[in-house]
């Protein structure tokens, strides 16, 4: 529509300036609870095998680095596609189960549910990637720079494809899927660590940026889609 | 949900439907004490269809209420309502607008409540349609043909 007649629609349909408004929305009390309390509500609601199998990767870099001394970012690269499979399974539960329907009829929409899920779910697995990177670094062979590279390659592998595989097959049999592509991923680390151990050498690492940035904006839309998708639901 | 964002929206439009600011407050603010009470539809994504569909009731109940002598479908209704929103300080600002004025004169009242929802209120089409009882495919048919006609109008005018 033109600029001009916008306009000249807003003037014609234009009302009095009211006058009770300001005294109206002070005396009002806003509905519904805060954002930060909202956050930690549907973090109470995340499975505990979330947290566990997150925490418990993070305790096998901690006693593989640490305490037995030894170069384990093959084996944590492994274990990231788990991590990112568990996060799309928690994230899209209610579609899994065929319970969407029920919580948009509840007191939050599913959009912000899903939002809070996969904000809660992808921060804490980034914290925890923080801090198994420099971690990691001192036992291991690499520079803490390419050691987050390849931890967050096939997480973010995985979760790009995850999605995209949520959204295509709208069922219960989802997570399956999710899961069988999360072992194909997961087996790459390992069958690079001995067989095409070209992979991890530090000429072929521009690659991996590479396919790092890649998988930062695919994931962005697919995060992007899966959004819009609960949006239409509504 | 901006509630002030919104309070001015639906203050606009039961303006739009009854024709005078008391009132219209009176019930806008009616409208918003009504859905903070109701927990039905609050962060449901549902709140525009809540807000205008009670904004909408209440125009219709004080319509009935106060046996306005202004019925739907009263030509010279429509040219009084119009012609009753020229107020002092709005004159400058009507006078440029006087064609599109003149144009929507002569939509019928529910194609003025359509162009005010869509275009100057901005409520989408899904929420439209379902206040208004018809589908999203005749929103955007009516819309489509209200616009074309005002434009055809407008371009005689050579307002543009």
């Amino acid at each position: 529509m033109k600029k001009e007649l916008k306009r000249a629609l807003y003037g014609a349909f234009e009302a009095p300036e009211s006058q009770r408004k300001n005294a109206f929305l002070k005396n009002i009390r806003q509905p519904g609870i805060g954002y930060f309390k909202f956050v930690l509500l549907q973090a109470s609601y995340i499975r505990k095998w979330v947290w566990g199998l997150s925490v418990t990767i993070f305790a096998a870099a901690l006693i593989g680095g640490g305490f037995m001394e030894r170069d384990v970012v093959w084996v944590l690269s492994a274990l990231m596609p788990y991590l990112a499979a568990a996060s799309i399974a928690e994230s899209v539960r209610s579609e899994m189960y065929g319970m969407a329907e029920l919580e948009m009829a509840s007191r939050f929409p599913l959009k912000s549910v899903m939002l809070a899920r996969m904000g809660i779910l992808g921060v804490f697995h980034l914290t925890l990637l923080g801090l198994l990177v420099p971690f990691e670094h001192m036992y291991g062979v690499f520079t803490a720079f390419q050691t987050g590279v390849y931890l967050l390659v096939p997480y973010l592998l995985t979760n790009a494809g995850g999605l995209w595989l949520v959204r295509k097959i709208r069922s219960r049999e989802a997570s399956y899927v999710c899961m069988g592509y999360a072992i194909i991923i997961s087996a790459f680390p390992i069958v690079s660590k001995y067989t095409i151990t070209l992979l991890y050498q530090p000429e072929v690492f521009g690659w991996w940026l590479v396919l790092l940035a890649i998988l930062c904006v695919a994931t962005a839309v697919e995060y992007r889609k899966t959004v819009i998708r609960a949006e239409e639901l509504i | 949900m901006d509630i002030e964002e919104q309070y001015d929206k639906i203050y606009r439009y039961c303006y739009f439907k009854l024709l005078q600011q008391h009132i219209a407050e009176d019930i806008t603010q009616e409208t918003f004490l009504r859905f903070l009470e109701s927990a039905t539809y609050r962060n449901t994504g549902q709140v525009l269809q809540y807000l205008y569909t009670v904004a909408r009731n209440l125009c219709i109940d004080e319509y009935r209420r106060k046996a306005y002598e202004l019925l739907p479908g009263d030509e010279e209704g429509h040219h009084r309502r119009i012609h009753d929103r020229t107020e002092p300080d709005m004159e400058e600002k009507l006078l440029t607008s006087i064609v599109v004025r003149e144009a929507l004169e002569d939509l019928c009242e529910e194609d003025r409540e359509l162009m005010l929802l869509r275009y100057v209120n901005e409520v989408p089409v899904s929420v439209i349609s379902r206040l208004l009882g018809i589908s999203r495919f005749a929103v955007y048919r009516r819309t489509q043909a209200i616009l074309k006609s005002l434009q055809d109008k407008l371009g005689k005018e050579d307002f543009q």
